[in-house]
């Protein structure tokens, strides 16, 4: 796919993504949450705090107990306390019938009806509030909210408020409670809902043939990239009479015909003078139909730039070359041909490329549905896939198309050109370093002068 | 492949090598002696005050969230329902401490969680007080991250000015009373100031030579540094919109054509790839990504809502109030300087609050900064490294309703950038009035003026580092930082 194209695509998908995300949060911030929140205080009708007699709790304790009420109503929890004595109630009832009675009697809830209400009931003997028990009721539509579960609300009844009634510490112990009420509320982890029929649907169907349906695309991705690898380092079998230069060998060391390549290229033809740059750093060619190396190429895509009225620039003759790839197609022929380079490199790198993106799009989608069903063997091996994938789409992008017998020639190469004076390894030496090369000023030099602006020039 | 062909100078060839070739030799210079130098002062200086600093509850707060780092493993379990703790803060801080804790032998397993209504009895009864172990392994991860950010900073100063300023930036951020501080303690501040630092190293490399592995790597730590405090995330938004207003400017020839039609389309994707790295990093918000980023946001906001009407003489109305109490902070309170001042007069027995010269030099580091941003163009990493910045410092400013220390931190990192900016040109004024001649005035010695090392307007992006005579060993690259 034209790079053009594929960037419209994926421009598109942004901006959709974007548009999409965009009137999403515009919901989300201008909607009133109508439903239960941890921030959204309640009040309700019913007292934070009732306590029968009155002396059963002293005025700042009531007060204490109150604040903390308060508070909690803050994050969420409609509730009350209600502090009575068993001899006012007339009943041996246990206390959590006793609450449970009152509840009914007197609901705690946000609105009428709405049954999301917690009530404390503290049943005190007065002649021994050792004695005193505490029991929790809760409206049929209170869990889950919050930290809050039956488990926990025991745990402070029986364990936590216990220790400070046994010690005669009946205020103590109600503010206790209440703060750890609040407590709970926060900072407890919320029950996990009880999973929906789509995520119970996705569930069973994830796990786990989902996900070994995933660690077989994963398998599919790795396995495409093995292969075109392995038919690459065999090579085509042939094995002629290999003659390089320093362009050609650099191409096979890099693994590839990229910029570096193409730019090393010119700068050869400026070295032996088949280009010439002027002062106004004008690039022109001596003529003539010896074809040299790539010479005639590089003079008809000068001719080219000429002919359609724009100033043949150093950048212009690089992005000309690059972008018509006619050089890159041509010393790939002629390496495949000499079997240092595989020929078919274009076929593969585009099926492996579009294996692998698919193998992305498809752990990215595999992510969502697991998130959605809640499966975690299924997000292992969706993320497994994506990475894989990704992993794949970039080594695809910069790996080497060279065979074992190209390397091989290259090392040969290199042993016969060992100079640092040899032209042609200083050529080798500029393209395959390419990147990061420093040139000392020459008094004698296998490369001339004019090449010294060529790469800030084309590398761009 | 034989040993690439090296440097020599003396030779009358082009030498081709490879800056990082194995064949080359190991030279110490400069630019890398100084980080080097100025990490172990760093962390020296940190470790120093893991034991004296003293006990902040929000570092209880991340301790508890450790567990985090190891929950990961079950990203449905409750660890990750809406709840208050996973409203409070985005993770990658409690990611920090967990990995902290796991590498120095402790576990995640920590103490409870801090109820900031209660006291300390209450908390410590309730088991929120953190094991002494637990604390001081935090806070020595810390140490390592404020001293990793030091050498971030000098690389940042290094590449947009020179050597002179990122020592300058370096020496100030070590010995900065508040970095100390910080780095001194378990929170998460010092890891948003490494990444904020990280971003500007990366958006000065992008524009050097933009790439896309360069700009998957900005959106990437400007997502981490949302999930780190929210609000690097923002910024990807203005840099979006500055990669249109390059296309823009191109389209109509005010700036460089190819640098900005090659920037522009990479800072434009900036929040998409914020975004999706920040959902990605926090399985709270996998289930529901925009509404619980927005609980996030609406979380930050109402908490300094509160801590404004709870601690009503800390409480900022509006930017300018913001700006007088950063002067305040970080002139008479946390200063370098005036923290060296002070320790100097109080040898020689002197008691006394010195003012500290930072912000005034900022300033003038200030003027530098907008000065090469002029000269450089808007496309090059200076001006993109500005920019970024600028947005950190006045999103805190703007955003800042109480003034807590620890919400100066990033800002303190801008200052000492700028600081070193402002260093430079003075050391090279002096250095071109021949200064050093001052000298002289000591019985004995005599030294000749030298003149300075000029920031440059349009320099190379590699460091020079004085080894050899510049003109004769240049690397070629294209574009300015």
């Amino acid at each position: 796919m034209p790079p053009k194209v594929s960037l419209t695509i994926l421009a598109l998908v942004l901006l959709a993504a974007a548009l999409f995300g965009a009137v999403r949060l515009y919901d989300v911030a201008t909607t009133e949450r109508d439903g239960w929140d941890i921030f959204s205080r309640v009040d309700t009708t019913t007292d934070m705090l009732t306590v029968v007699p009155q002396s059963l709790v002293s005025r700042e304790d009531r007060e204490a107990i109150e604040h903390v009420v308060y508070e909690t109503r803050g994050f969420g929890i409609p509730w009350s306390i209600w502090v009575v004595s068993r001899e006012e109630l007339d009943t041996t009832l246990p206390a959590d019938q006793i609450a449970e009675q009152q509840f009914a009697e007197n609901p705690v809830e946000s609105t009428e009806g709405a049954g999301d209400g917690l009530l404390m009931a503290v049943i005190v003997p007065e002649s021994d509030h050792t004695q005193t028990e505490v029991a929790f009721v809760t409206g049929p539509n209170f869990y889950p909210k919050g930290g809050i579960t039956p488990e926990r609300l025991d745990y402070i009844a029986n364990v936590q408020m216990r220790i400070l009634l046994d010690e005669d510490r009946l205020g103590d112990a109600i503010i206790e409670g209440a703060t750890w009420v609040e407590w709970t509320q926060l900072f407890e982890p919320t029950p996990d809902p009880p999973p929906t029929n789509l995520e119970r649907g996705l569930q069973e169907l994830l796990s786990p043939l989902g996900a070994a349906g995933i660690v077989g695309l994963t398998a599919i991705v790795a396995g495409a990239a093995l292969v075109s690898w392995w038919i690459t380092w065999r090579g085509t079998g042939r094995n002629a009479q290999v003659i390089l230069n320093g362009a050609t060998a650099a191409a096979v060391a890099r693994g590839r015909v990229d910029d570096a390549v193409i730019s090393g290229v010119v700068m050869d033809a400026l070295d032996r003078g088949a280009l010439h740059v002027d002062d106004r750093g004008h690039i022109s060619h001596t003529g003539g139909q010896a074809d040299v190396r790539w010479d005639s190429l590089l003079r008809s895509t000068i001719d080219a730039i000429i002919a359609r009225g724009n100033e043949p620039t150093l950048a212009r003759l690089a992005h000309a070359l690059k972008a018509a790839g006619t050089l890159r197609h041509r010393i790939e022929d002629e390496l495949a041909n000499l079997g240092l380079y595989y020929p078919r490199s274009p076929i593969h790198t585009l099926r492996v490329r579009w294996i692998a993106a698919a193998g992305t799009i498809l752990g990215l989608i595999g992510f969502v549905i697991s998130v959605v069903g809640e499966s975690g063997p299924a997000l292992g091996a969706s993320v497994a896939l994506t990475v894989v994938s990704l992993v794949v789409l970039i080594w695809n992008e910069r790996r080497s198309w060279s065979t074992r017998h190209g390397r091989r020639a290259v090392r040969s190469w290199l042993d016969h050109h060992d100079r640092h004076t040899d032209r042609e390894r200083a050529l080798y030496e500029a393209i395959v370093t390419f990147e990061t090369i420093e040139l000392l000023p020459p008094q004698r030099s296998p490369l001339r002068p004019d090449a010294l602006p060529l790469i800030a020039a084309i590398d761009r | 492949m034989s040993a690439p062909l090296m440097l020599r100078p003396g030779d009358d060839i082009w030498a081709i090598g490879r800056r990082h070739g194995s064949g080359r030799r190991l030279l110490v210079r400069p630019r890398v002696l100084f980080p080097v130098l100025l990490f172990l002062l760093s962390l020296t200086v940190n470790l120093a005050h893991v034991d004296v600093t003293e006990f902040h509850p929000d570092e209880t707060r991340w301790l508890n969230r450790a567990h985090y780092f190891t929950d990961l493993a079950d990203p449905f379990g409750p660890t990750w329902e809406d709840q208050y703790l996973t409203r409070g803060q985005p993770p990658l801080g409690s990611y920090l401490m967990g990995l902290g804790l796991l590498l120095q032998g402790r576990d995640t397993a920590t103490n409870g969680v801090w109820d900031f209504t209660y006291g300390v009895e209450w908390n410590t009864i309730s088991g929120a007080m953190p094991d002494p172990a637990d604390l001081d392994a935090g806070r020595r991860t810390n140490a390592v991250v404020g001293a990793i950010t030091v050498v971030l900073a000098y690389l940042i100063a290094a590449t947009l000015a020179g050597t002179v300023a990122a020592t300058a930036t370096g020496l100030l951020l070590a010995l900065h009373p508040l970095h100390i501080w910080i780095a001194s303690q378990a929170l998460s501040d010092q890891l948003l100031i490494l990444i904020v630092a990280s971003a500007l190293l990366t958006i000065i490399r992008l524009a050097e030579r933009p790439s896309r592995g360069k700009a998957l790597l900005l959106g990437i730590l400007l997502g981490l540094g949302g999930a780190t405090k929210l609000s690097p995330l923002l910024l990807s938004l203005p840099l979006a919109v500055y990669g249109v207003g390059l296309v823009v400017l191109a389209r109509r020839g005010l700036v460089d054509r190819d640098k900005a039609y090659a920037l522009g389309p990479l800072l434009f994707v900036q929040p998409v790839i914020a975004a999706v790295t920040f959902v990605v990093s926090y399985p709270y918000l996998w289930p529901r990504p925009i509404e619980r980023t927005w609980n996030l946001f609406q979380l930050r906001t109402q908490e300094m809502r509160e801590q404004a009407a709870a601690w009503p003489n800390i409480e900022i109305a509006n930017p300018g109030e913001a700006l007088l109490r950063v002067y305040d902070r970080l002139t008479w309170q946390f200063s370098t300087s005036g923290n060296l001042s002070e320790s100097v007069l109080g040898l020689v027995g002197i008691d006394a609050s010195v003012w500290g010269f930072e912000i005034p030099l900022a300033i003038i580091g200030a003027g530098v900064l907008v000065w090469l941003v002029w000269q450089r163009g808007l496309t090059s990493g200076t001006a993109l490294a500005a920019f970024l910045l600028a947005g950190q410092v006045g999103a805190i400013i703007v955003g800042m309703k109480v003034d807590f220390y620890r919400y100066h931190l990033p800002l303190v990192l801008g200052v000492t950038i700028l600081c070193g900016f402002g260093f430079q040109i003075i050391w090279q004024l002096l250095a071109d009035h021949g200064a050093v001649a001052l000298w002289n005035v000591i019985p004995g010695v005599s030294v000749a003026p030298v003149p300075g090392k000029a920031i440059q307007p349009r320099p190379t992006v590699q460091e020079d580092d004085g080894s050899t005579d510049p003109s004769i060993n240049r690397p070629i690259r294209s574009g300015t930082p």
